[in-house]
């Protein structure tokens, strides 16, 4: 027996070319089984939660109540409580204006920064515009600091409160920074000898070569002004500038254990489980939708700026 | 550019000094108790108080801290003011928001009518997360000219109180005074004592019965068991009740009659009459987890835990779960604001249970108490939950903090006036029509109610359940047999930002604890160690602010 074995394992070894390495192989078919039903699981268990949150907010009370693994029952009222809002419409509005306006003043202005701190060999002071930044990186100024900087440029209560505190990451600044770095120098400089401007080098050259980058940051700052709902809770209370968020926010807090303890009698009962699953639903799916088509550019972009440099 | 009324320094003081947003549980209510008269050679003047009017279909309450009940709203209903209360200029309001998010002013025809009405071009702030925000617009001190404020959980309002961001009410309300604004003047007593603080008077209080949440169980369970589905006389009938419920399950209970841990610890401070937060004898305080009926109630829930009458998932399960399973239908009890529970009809708790359960059956009941004395019961609250503050910049002008007062005088008329039906159910016609003689029919418009929501400041305090208009006096009647079974609070009128700014840290010691003993990683011995963590985590210093300033109102 021990010999057969022999046999079989030289007989193994036999099909793989003695300089391949055993990882290298193509994977046989228990190998292949034991993947795919573990990725499955894995898929299933990510899967879960969010299939679970659209199936609760199409449920009823009594579909929740029955404690199934997925309710059946299927129905439209949470959607209905919350668009029957009157804010509703406007507050959609709002996001989307502050997402779209808000990218395009973040990407203008973090693609314009950080080409000129890649020229610090004839721009003084760029050095330390770069290690103020790493600095804002690391800390920040705080709530009340930052709540008072807003009030003196009198930007309380308006739509640019939720946009001027953020204008700038200094993580997407890094990492756009570190891909122009890249761009060859010698295409920059026979552009200026054959006579263009550095703008025109900026926007002819640059910034075409920089697509990917650029629609990695475009994404981060299009999912951080869609999901700020900080900002717009500190600064306006005004409600007609209030962002989708903000209002669909006050559904999920009236389910706060906190705020239902608190003695007071005007508070409004809390909404069911299916109202705040679809909450969810609503304030995610926009995202959801546009990701898919970002993707492309988000896993070459986010590699190229971060790891190179 | 406004001067602030605090300095920069003083912003950043009052930033450093917050605390993570802090809301009171209902175990720990604050406001009441014996109210300060003479510190320092000054005396607290309450504002008079007079009392309501009587009308058919009207139940005053003969018990001190329960809310007026009403059946039906009153043939005459009549203006409780001559003429507008304002003067056509600029009034600027902050509030939060209780409910769902209401259109801004110019989006919102009941707060046009509302403006119309008072005679003011009204700019209403309404703050998403109240605990965050109000801060902030106090540290900018850029603040409006009515702003709530909640000064027993939120240690920063009480330092903008102390450091004058508010105006001093006192001189135009004490005694009276206050007899000038009818409405204000028919607030009752106990709420002006609880809202008081460093012997002056700064708010219009936000005012609540003194009783709000209940004990709560299915009866239908009860019964099933072969219990009576009465009140339990002694600690052994209702801990065999629970056995009963572990061992039967009846209907779709789980079998876990006590579903978390603070279910079981407040249900046995209740039996066994550990104090409201704290006990005072002779200017004495002592915590009620330093007295020896808090450490009998440990002993009862660690019982109950051997026994299995704990939910296995108790330590990780929170009230607003414990809520929800028992909305589903799964759990045996819990505490519940009574008004919530009975809603306006579809609205309550009660009714949401029978949509899943149509034979189900909800009631509140009363623990019985471990001694002669009775129980204790929680769900108290001092008598207010924060008011509507006038920003002190007004204070050296008359008949600017005269026309505010005014204003806040239409705000909290009571029932039975036209005010009252503006403010609270809206522009007829648009958010509630006349049924029946005497019956308001609200709108089930959600959209046109959240027009409403922005008239938070303040408000009276009433029971009146228009779809079902007996169910008021019921409330009532609840509130006022838990009503013979409480302690006040003896810090509800007293201030302690240390307490405030500890309370986090010092409830974490305990909850640690606590759940230690409970399920039997601890053994009892271990509580004594816990007081003394506690006491010198800032116990001892809380208990010294409050011991100074009682004494000082002797």
């Amino acid at each position: 027996m021990f010999a057969t074995s022999s046999r079989r394992r030289k007989r193994i070894f036999a099909r793989r070319a003695p300089q391949r390495p055993a990882w290298a192989e193509a994977p046989g078919p228990i190998t292949t089984t034991l993947k795919v039903i573990t990725l499955c699981a894995l898929v299933v268990v990510m899967l879960y939660p969010m299939v679970y949150v659209v199936a609760v907010s199409f449920a009823t009370n009594r579909g929740l109540a029955s404690g199934s693994m997925f309710p059946t029952d299927f129905s439209l009222a949470a959607y209905q409580t919350i668009f029957a809002s009157a804010v509703i419409p406007r507050s959609l509005f709002v996001s989307v204006m502050v997402t779209t306006l808000g990218t395009i003043a973040s990407v203008f202005f973090t693609t314009t920064l950080a080409y000129g701190l890649t020229r610090s060999s004839d721009v003084p002071g760029t050095r330390t515009c770069v290690y103020l930044i790493f600095f804002t990186m690391l800390f920040t100024a705080g709530t009340i600091p930052t709540y008072l900087l807003v009030k003196e440029l009198n930007l309380l209560d308006t739509l640019p409160s939720l946009v001027a505190p953020i204008l700038i990451s200094g993580f997407n600044l890094v990492v756009i920074r570190n891909f122009f770095m890249e761009i060859p120098q010698e295409l920059l400089d026979s552009a200026r000898i054959d006579g263009a401007s550095e703008w025109g080098v900026f926007t002819r050259l640059v910034l075409p070569l920089s697509k990917a980058p650029i629609a990695v940051i475009s994404l981060f700052y299009a999912v951080g002004y869609w999901n700020n709902f900080f900002n717009a809770m500190l600064y306006i209370q005004n409600t007609s500038n209030w962002p989708i968020q903000l209002v669909l926010n006050q559904y999920v807090l009236q389910g706060n254990p906190m705020i239902q303890t608190a003695p007071n009698p005007m508070l409004a009962p809390p909404p069911t489980q299916s109202v705040q699953m679809a909450v969810l639903v609503v304030a995610t799916l926009p995202i959801l939708i546009l990701y898919p088509f970002a993707q492309r550019h988000f896993t070459k972009g986010v590699l190229t700026g971060a790891i190179k440099g | 550019m406004s001067t602030s009324f605090i300095s920069r320094r003083t912003a950043f003081g009052i930033a450093g000094g917050l605390s993570a947003a802090v809301a009171l549980s209902a175990c720990s209510g604050s406001g009441g108790g014996k109210a300060p008269t003479k510190i320092d050679g000054l005396t607290y003047v309450r504002p008079a108080s007079l009392p309501l009017d009587e009308f058919e279909g009207v139940h005053l309450s003969k018990t001190p801290g329960i809310a007026p009940a009403y059946e039906k709203w009153p043939a005459a209903a009549k203006a409780s003011q001559q003429g507008a209360p304002g003067t056509g200029g600029p009034l600027k309001t902050l509030g939060p928001t209780w409910g769902t998010t209401p259109p801004a002013v110019d989006n919102n025809p009941w707060a046009q009518k509302v403006e119309q009405e008072l005679n003011v071009k009204w700019t209403a702030g309404i703050g998403a997360d109240y605990d965050q925000v109000a801060p902030a617009v106090l540290a900018s001190g850029d603040l409006p000219d009515l702003m709530f404020i909640e000064y027993t959980s939120n240690a920063a309002m009480l330092q903008a109180l102390q450091q004058g961001a508010f105006a001093d009410l006192s001189p135009y309300l004490a005694g009276d005074k206050a007899k000038e604004y009818p409405n204000i003047a028919k607030l009752p007593a106990y709420a002006w004592d609880a809202s008081a603080r460093f012997r002056k008077t700064w708010i219009v209080p936000n005012t609540l019965s003194r009783i709000h949440q209940a004990d709560v169980w299915r009866t239908d369970w009860v019964k099933a068991v072969g219990h009576d589905g009465a009140d339990p006389k002694n600690v052994e009938e209702f801990t065999q009740l629970l056995t009963d419920i572990k061992n039967k399950k009846p209907g779709k209970s789980d079998g876990y009659p006590i579903t978390t841990l603070d279910r079981g610890i407040q249900i046995a401070r209740e039996m066994f009459r550990a104090p409201t937060n704290w006990r005072e004898e002779g200017g004495k305080f002592t915590h009620m987890i330093e007295t020896d009926e808090f450490k009998q109630a440990l002993q009862w829930a660690a019982n109950c835990w051997k026994a299995g009458l704990f939910n296995p998932d108790a330590i990780t399960l929170n009230w607003s779960k414990e809520r929800e399973m028992f909305t589903a239908g799964r759990a045996f009890m819990t505490l519940h604001k009574i008004v919530g529970l009975f809603g306006s009809g579809k609205d309550g708790v009660a009714s949401k249970i029978q949509e899943v359960e149509p034979t189900a059956a909800v009631n509140t009941f009363i623990v019985p108490g471990a001694t002669a004395q009775g129980p204790n019961l929680v769900g108290t609250s001092s008598g207010f939950w924060g008011g509507a503050a006038i920003n002190a910049k007004h204070q050296k002008d008359e008949n600017k903090m005269k026309e505010l007062l005014r204003i806040l005088d239409y705000w909290v008329a009571p029932f039975g006036t036209k005010e009252f039906l503006l403010m609270r159910f809206g522009v007829e016609g648009r958010q509630f029509t006349f049924g029946a003689p005497g019956q308001i029919v609200t709108t089930t418009s959600q959209a046109l109610l959240d027009e409403m929501n922005l008239n938070t400041i303040t408000a009276p305090a009433y029971f009146y359940f228009p779809a079902d208009p007996q169910k008021g006096r019921e409330v009532q009647q609840i509130m006022e047999k838990r009503a013979e079974h409480y302690l006040p609070d003896p810090t509800w009128n007293l201030s302690s930002a240390v307490f405030m700014q500890k309370m986090g840290p010092l409830q974490n010691i305990v909850d640690d604890a606590i759940r230690g003993i409970i399920t039997g990683k601890n053994p009892l011995s271990d509580w004594d160690e816990t007081i003394k963590r506690w006491k010198s985590a800032g116990g001892d210093a809380s208990r010294a602010d409050f011991e100074k300033e009682f004494a000082s109102a002797k």
